[in-house]
């Protein structure tokens, strides 16, 4: 029997399993709508109640906002998707290509896409922000999935293929596509939330309608039933979607059979080489930039000169304090998070009933795109840095429980059974195997927030105008200093992909240490 | 020195010091219904005798091994080791054991693999304990080694003077030698055999090879496939020094064959 039939055995009607993940469900919408009516922390949390008679109320403006919202997630999403299939073939049929295709790709990604914000709201790109963002928030996980799938095709099947003297066209249209097709449907799957993440994202840099868009206005008109009907009807969106992808996804791995499994652990190591590919990059990029302001006669307002840029950086209007701000906000963010998130995961190993009532949550989280949250949390919170900060918590959180949660079981084989031999209790069981096991995996989660951690604290900066680089954008921005905002643009993405940089070597150590 | 028991009968009814399956049934639900394990088998391990189960894949060898680990509870039937209960075993720490997978914590050196049953049951490490078995399982330049710079063969022998280390009344080993080529396992076969010796406790062996288990046991026993029954006993007259020679020997390849041929009965039962 396969492993989707068991996995569908194993979440079959058995009653046990399934009162407890409902009363789960039960329990949270208790909590909330007493929260919500008994007004504990404020007005600012409507209970479920109140937020679906905002549904009902405002029905036609968030139709029309959220089909927006939708249509920019599907086209950016597309085209995204579409991207990262053409890079994965390219890799496959120009091998050569494939690592520096592959290292060029995860720098994009460790690129806070808000940090482009500001650059793209001034050019021609201004109403296509919305998508281009979903584009780039889609394209590095379907690429680094898909090219996987293409490479996964059992030795023993290429070298069949190769002594039956197949052509090369044949054997990736009757070999490796096939053998991709689980992992495609698998990305797709991840792109749904990732796209409706950058679609709302996009709309807070200046665009007219939306879901984001609602849920700024909302939020500062203090709508709170409005604000929290549009995130959960956001949120609600990307579950389906992500549920009808994970069909597909299943209906895949059936007809086709898995050969892998999705990892990203891969493209962790050598961060000396990535280090050589962003310099390079680095260079390429300022010179196609210095080439194009000197030929095309852009005025100043559009775009600065890279050297203009490098004189803000530097002038005593800009100083550290921002970039120091916004690092502390991200770093304090992660690290709390990743406590938080290990705890957590601890403690649901322990306690095996907790793990079931947290089961659907654990399910449905992944599927929302997390930047709904922002605005709710600046009504709770307050606008200031404690949301940017509570917002970098929550994005470290859930990864971090997610990946220990597995890591805290992948033990080395037959561990378990020694353990049992020498009568080993639960508290040392921790101590001596699961929390050691965990560690590569946690180190992935570490690596996975770091890379997002600047993201959500800029565009939490942005949307609050208080903090450290994502107000000076929206400040700069407003005072028409294009060399100002471009090079808070330019120190933003230098400090992501250092952290970047530092949480990979950190993985890479890691590893090196703790895995077989 | 193990015993040498030669005869069946010259076995003690008393109360063994050593391992006792009488009348243990087990059964496993799986997806395509009820598997029967074993079916009413007995066997008995005298104390300080090696004996060996031989069984066709699936015939529940292992699963005897592991009732007898405490690791798994019988149906119906009852199990003593060392003249207690598994669970009384375990928490005195004087069960030891290896399996096919070596179970080595990958993120400690093999001095500390080794000595982990020390920190596991609460006890003191035995430094020299530990030092004397790396030297005598061959590994005194590689004590500061992690797992995963060691061949699969040197893991193993990691694994073999861990299950040592807390001087064990009862030893279980699961095809510790299963990973290995055919060279490998033949040299640890030739090399267990002089720390067997040396380090002489209750142990019982499951394995696949016909070969090991008449090299090492004092008696080998023969299982039928589903449900697993004991088929043969069989002892092996050799003494107690094996050594590389022996292999060669007539009688010993003349075992063999039998032994071999009792297995092959089965064979179209199982799969």
């Amino acid at each position: 029997m396969n492993v989707a039939a068991a996995r569908a055995r194993r979440s079959g009607p058995e009653t046990s399993a399934m009162v407890l993940p409902v009363l789960g469900v039960i329990i949270l919408l208790a909590v909330w709508q007493l929260i919500g009516t008994a007004d504990f922390l404020g007005r600012s949390i409507p209970p479920p109640t109140d937020v679906v008679s905002a549904m009902q109320d405002n029905w036609t403006v968030l139709k029309r906002a959220l089909s927006a919202t939708l249509g920019r997630a599907l086209v950016g999403g597309a085209i995204g998707y579409a991207i990262g299939l053409l890079l994965a073939l390219m890799m496959v049929v120009f091998p050569a290509s494939t690592k520096s295709v592959e290292r060029s790709g995860v720098l994009v990604n460790a690129i806070p896409i808000v940090a482009l914000g500001p650059v793209l709201i001034t050019m021609w790109t201004r109403p296509y922000i919305p998508v281009i963002f979903a584009a780039m928030s889609v394209f590095l996980a379907t690429m680094l999935a898909v090219g996987d799938g293409l490479r996964a095709a059992p030795r023993s099947s290429t070298d069949m293929f190769g002594v039956f003297g197949a052509k090369r066209r044949a054997t990736v249209l009757r070999l490796q596509v096939p053998t991709a097709l689980p992992m495609a449907a698998d990305a797709l799957k991840l792109a749904i939330p990732a796209a409706i993440l950058g679609a709302i994202l996009g709309e807070w840099f200046g665009s007219d309608r939306g879901a984001g868009v609602l849920m700024v206005s909302a939020m500062r008109n203090v709508q709170y039933g409005l604000l929290w009907a549009a995130a959960v009807l956001a949120a609600l969106v990307s579950v389906v979607f992500y549920g009808t992808a994970s069909l597909l996804e299943r209906f895949a791995s059936k007809r086709f059979g898995r050969a892998t499994e999705l990892t990203d652990t891969r493209v962790a190591s050598r961060p000396g080489v990535i280090g050589i590919a962003t310099v390079a990059m680095v260079v390429v990029v300022v010179a196609l930039w210095q080439l194009w302001i000197m030929t095309g006669d852009v005025p100043q307002i559009v775009a600065p000169k890279p050297v203009g840029v490098l004189g803000a950086m530097f002038d005593n209007r800009f100083d550290l304090g921002p970039a120091l701000t916004t690092t502390s906000l991200a770093f304090g963010g992660v690290v709390a998070g990743a406590v938080v998130g290990l705890v957590l995961a601890v403690l649901v190993t322990m306690l095996p009933w907790l793990r079931s009532m947290l089961a659907p949550l654990a399910l449905l989280v992944p599927t929302i795109p997390i930047v709904v949250f922002i605005p709710i949390m600046g009504s709770v919170l307050g606008y200031g840095t404690q949301t940017v900060f509570a917002a970098c918590v929550l994005m470290a959180f859930f990864p971090m429980y997610v990946f220990a949660l597995s890591g805290l079981h992948a033990r080395p084989p037959g561990s378990d059974d020694l353990f049992a031999v020498y009568g080993v209790g639960r508290f040392r069981t921790l101590a001596y195997l699961a929390l050691p096991s965990a560690v590569p995996t946690l180190m992935v989660a570490v690596r996975l927030a770091a890379a997002s951690a600047f993201l959500i604290a800029l565009s939490a900066e942005w949307l609050m105008g208080r903090g450290g680089l994502g107000r000076v954008f929206s400040e700069r921005r407003v005072v028409l200093d294009t060399n100002g905002s471009w090079a808070a643009v330019v120190v933003a993405i230098s400090l992501s992909v250092l952290a970047y940089a530092g949480a990979t070597k950190l993985e890479k150590v890691a590893t090196a240490r703790w895995r077989t | 020195m193990p015993s040498s028991s030669t005869e069946l009968t010259a076995r003690s009814t008393m109360i063994t010091k050593g391992i006792e399956f009488s009348g243990v049934s087990k059964s496993f639900t799986t997806r395509a219904g009820s598997v029967q394990a074993l079916v009413d088998f007995d066997l008995t391990v005298d104390d300080g005798e090696f004996v060996a189960i031989l069984g066709p894949s699936g015939c529940g060898k292992s699963t005897a091994l592991r009732i007898a680990a405490g690791l798994e509870h019988a149906d119906a039937g009852g199990v003593r080791v060392g003249g207690s209960s598994p669970e009384k075993m375990i928490s005195a720490g004087s069960l030891g054991v290896a399996f096919q997978d070596n179970a080595l914590l990958p993120w400690l050196s093999v001095a500390a693999n080794i000595a982990l049953p020390y920190r596991l049951t609460s006890r003191p490490v035995d430094k020299a304990r530990v030092d004397s078995l790396i030297d005598l399982v061959g590994l005194a330049d590689f004590s500061s080694h992690r797992p995963s710079q060691l061949s699969g063969g040197m893991r193993q022998r990691v694994s073999i003077a861990r299950s040592l280390v807390l001087s064990p009344r009862v030893l279980l080993l699961d095809e510790p030698f299963g990973a290995l080529d055919a060279v490998t396992r033949h040299r640890l076969n030739v090399e267990f055999a002089g720390i067997i010796a040396k380090e002489a406790s209750t142990t019982l062996l499951v394995t696949h090879s016909v070969e090991e288990a008449v090299f090492l046991a004092d008696r080998v026993v023969v299982m039928t496939g589903r449900p697993g029954r004991v088929k043969l006993v069989a002892p092996v007259a050799f003494g107690g020094q094996r050594t590389k020679a022996l292999m060669a020997t007539p009688e010993f390849v003349q075992l063999v064959l039998q032994l071999t041929m009792a297995l092959d009965d089965d064979a179209g039962v199982d799969e």
